[in-house]
C-alpha cells in the first residue's frame, strides 16, 4: 500500500453496453473523506462501483484504490476494502454467528469483538436467521461485518435506500465514527441526499454515464444558487447562464452554476441557497433547459 | 494451507449440514436394511425361500447401487444446493469484494470434488463389507461395475452441473442442460448398450421370455473391460472441460 493521497483516483473510465456507454468518467475519492456519489437511476452509478470493485470489467480508463491498480493489485486492495450492497449477499439461512465462523478466515484481520460489539450496539440478534431479519437488520448485520475487517476503504451502492430515517441516522453516525481514523474513506452512492448533505466532504454527480459534476460539497452548494425571478427577469436571463428553469405560474426558478457571477450579472435577483437534491433535478432537466 | 480455504469449506458445511446429517441418515439406514435382510436370509423367514440364490442376487445389486448413489450425494452433491442459492443470494458477488482469487474458488471448488469422490468410497466399500462378511460370497464383476458406476455418475453429474449453475442460476435449467451433456458423454455407451440389448432379447426368447440375474450379469461383465477405461477418461474429461468453462465464468464475473 502506498502512501496515495487519494483513496480512490478514476482515469477516463470507459464501459459500454447496449444502450447505455459510461462515458469516461474521471474522478477522485480523497483519503479520509465521505464521497456522495449521486445520480438517478440507470446514471451508471452502480456500473461504476462494480467496475471499481472489478466485478465489472473497464473497456478504457484507470482505476486506483489506495494508489494500486484494482486488476494488477487485486487481491491487496480486495484485503483493504468492503463493499456494502443494497441487499444483504449473504446466505438468509445463515445467523450472526456462521458469518463469524466464517469470516475469521476469509479475512485477514476480521475482528470479532469488532463484530459481535456492533451487532449489540445495533442491537441485532446472534442466533437468528437473516431470512427472518428486517430489511433495516439486514442493513446493518452487513454494515457491521463491512467494518470489522480493518478494511480503510467502504464502498457502498445504495445501501441507506429504502431504510427509515432512524436506521439512516443510526447507520450515518457509525460511518462518522469509521471516518476518526484520519486513513479511512468511504465512497457512498444514494438517492437520498439529504444523507449526502449532512454527511458528505465531497460529492460526484453522474448523468447518464457522464460525469456533470465532482469536488467538495461545501463548494458545489456554495457556487450554485438558484434564483427566483418573475417571467420579465426570467426572459432578461442569458440561457448560456443557467444550467435549466423550472417554470412557475408566477416567473421561475433558475439554477445557476456560478452564484457570484449570476450576482454580478443580474443584481436585482435574489439568490437562494440551494441543495444538492435541488442540484440533481435542475442537472438532470438541462437538456430540457426549461420545465415544469 | 490458505485459511480462505477453510473459509470456503466452512461456509458450505454450515449450509449444507441439513443435507449432510439426512444422507448420512440415508446411507445408515441402508446399512441396516443390509444386515436385517441378510440376516434373515440366514437364520429368518427368506433363509426358507426356494430361488434365495436368485433373490438375494438382486437385493445384493439393489443395496449396493442404491448405498453407493447414497454415498455419492454425502460427500460430492453436498452442497450443489448450497452453490445454487449463493448465485442467487449474492454470495457469488460478494465473494468478488474479498481477496479470495478465482483460483482459489475453483480449486477449492473442484478439489472439494475430488476429495468428495475418494470420501464417498468409504461408506461404499463399509456397505460392500457388510454384504459380502453376510452373504459369504465376494462381489462379482457387475457389482463392482454397478457400485462404482453409480459413484462416477453422481460425480459426472455434479461436476458437469456446476458451470451451468453458475451461468443459468436456476436449478430446472442447469438440469436438464446437464442431461443434454450427459447423453452427449454417454452416447457411445448407448450405442455399445444397443448390441448388448439385442443380445439379452435373443437370449430371453430362447429362454421362454424369462432372463435371470445371472444371466444379465454374465452378458453385461463383457462390458468391465470399457467401463474400467471409459468411466476414468470420462470423468478426468468432465472434470477438466467442467474446471475451464467455471474459470472463463467466474473470470467474467458470473453473479
Amino acid at each position: 500500500m502506498n502512501g496515495s493521497e487519494n483513496a480512490i483516483e478514476i482515469k477516463g473510465l470507459t464501459k459500454r453496453y447496449d444502450g447505455f456507454t459510461l462515458d469516461k468518467l474521471s474522478f477522485n475519492v480523497p483519503k479520509g473523506s465521505i464521497m456522495g456519489f449521486i445520480g438517478q437511476n440507470g446514471a451508471g452509478k452502480s456500473t461504476t462501483i462494480n467496475t471499481i470493485l472489478n466485478i465489472v470489467k473497464p473497456d478504457e480508463g484507470e482505476i486506483k484504490v489506495m494508489g494500486l491498480d484494482h486488476i494488477k493489485d487485486e487481491q491487496e486492495v480486495k484485503r483493504n476494502i468492503a463493499a456494502v450492497f443494497d441487499e444483504l449477499p449473504f446466505n438468509e439461512q445463515l445467523n450472526a454467528n456462521d458469518i463469524d465462523f466464517i469470516f475469521a478466515d476469509l479475512f485477514e484481520k476480521w475482528d470479532s469483538k469488532t463484530f459481535f460489539g456492533y451487532l449489540e450496539r445495533f442491537a441485532l440478534p446472534r442466533k437468528k436467521k437473516f431470512g427472518q431479519f428486517s430489511k433495516g437488520m439486514k442493513m446493518k448485520v452487513q454494515i457491521a461485518s463491512a467494518l470489522s475487517h480493518g478494511a480503510k476503504l467502504l464502498i457502498m451502492d445504495e445501501a441507506t435506500t429504502g431504510l427509515d430515517p432512524v436506521v439512516r441516522s443510526e447507520i450515518l453516525d457509525i460511518f462518522l465514527e469509521y471516518l476518526q481514523d484520519e486513513n479511512n474513506s468511504i465512497l457512498m452512492s444514494s438517492h437520498i441526499t439529504s444523507d449526502l448533505e449532512k454527511i458528505a466532504d465531497s460529492v460526484t454527480f453522474i448523468d447518464k454515464g457522464r460525469l456533470l459534476l465532482t469536488g467538495y460539497k461545501d463548494d458545489i452548494l456554495d457556487s450554485h444558487a438558484v434564483l427566483k425571478c418573475t417571467k420579465s427577469d426570467f426572459a432578461e436571463i442569458e440561457k448560456s447562464d443557467f444550467v435549466s428553469a423550472r417554470l412557475t405560474d408566477f416567473g421561475a426558478e433558475v439554477m445557476v452554476a456560478d452564484r457570484a457571477l449570476a450576482l454580478r450579472k443580474y443584481s436585482g435577483l435574489t439568490a437562494d441557497k440551494t441543495t444538492l437534491e435541488e442540484i440533481m433535478l435542475f442537472y438532470v432537466n438541462r437538456d430540457k433547459k426549461e420545465w415544469r | 494451507m490458505n485459511r480462505r480455504y477453510i473459509a470456503m469449506l466452512k461456509h458450505d458445511l454450515v449450509l449444507g449440514r441439513k443435507t449432510l446429517i439426512l444422507t448420512g441418515v440415508a446411507w445408515l439406514v441402508c446399512l441396516i436394511i443390509t444386515i436385517l435382510v441378510f440376516l434373515s436370509a440366514k437364520y429368518g423367514n427368506l433363509a426358507k425361500v426356494t430361488n434365495k440364490d436368485e433373490l438375494m442376487l438382486t437385493i445384493r445389486v439393489t443395496m449396493l447401487s442404491f448405498s453407493a448413489l447414497v454415498s455419492v450425494m454425502w460427500f460430492v452433491n453436498y452442497n450443489d444446493k448450497v452453490f445454487l442459492s449463493d448465485m442467487k443470494c449474492g454470495w457469488q458477488k460478494f465473494r468478488y469484494t474479498t481477496p479470495l482469487t478465482v483460483r482459489e474458488q475453483l480449486n477449492y471448488r473442484y478439489g472439494a470434488k475430488v476429495i468428495g469422490l475418494l470420501l464417498s468410497l468409504i461408506p461404499s466399500a463399509v456397505e460392500a463389507g457388510a454384504i459380502v462378511l453376510l452373504n459369504g460370497q465376494g462381489l462379482n464383476k457387475m457389482e463392482w461395475i454397478i457400485m462404482l458406476g453409480m459413484i462416477s455418475y453422481g460425480y459426472i453429474t455434479s461436476v458437469v452441473m456446476l458451470p451451468l449453475t453458475a451461468l443459468f442460476k436456476d436449478n430446472d435449467k442447469a438440469g436438464m442442460s446437464s442431461l443434454v451433456v450427459l447423453i452427449v458423454i454417454l452416447l457411445p455407451a448407448f450405442i455399445k448398450g444397443r448390441d448388448i440389448g439385442d443380445k439379452l432379447d435373443a437370449m430371453a426368447k430362447a429362454k421362454g421370455g424369462v432372463l435371470s440375474v445371472n444371466d444379465m450379469i454374465d452378458m453385461l461383465s463383457g462390458c468391465l473391460p470399457y467401463v474400467a477405461v471409459g468411466i476414468p477418461v470420462i470423468m478426468a474429461a468432465v472434470t477438466a472441460v467442467s474446471y475451464i468453462c467455471m474459470k472463463k465464468l467466474l473470470e467474467k464475473r458470473v453473479c
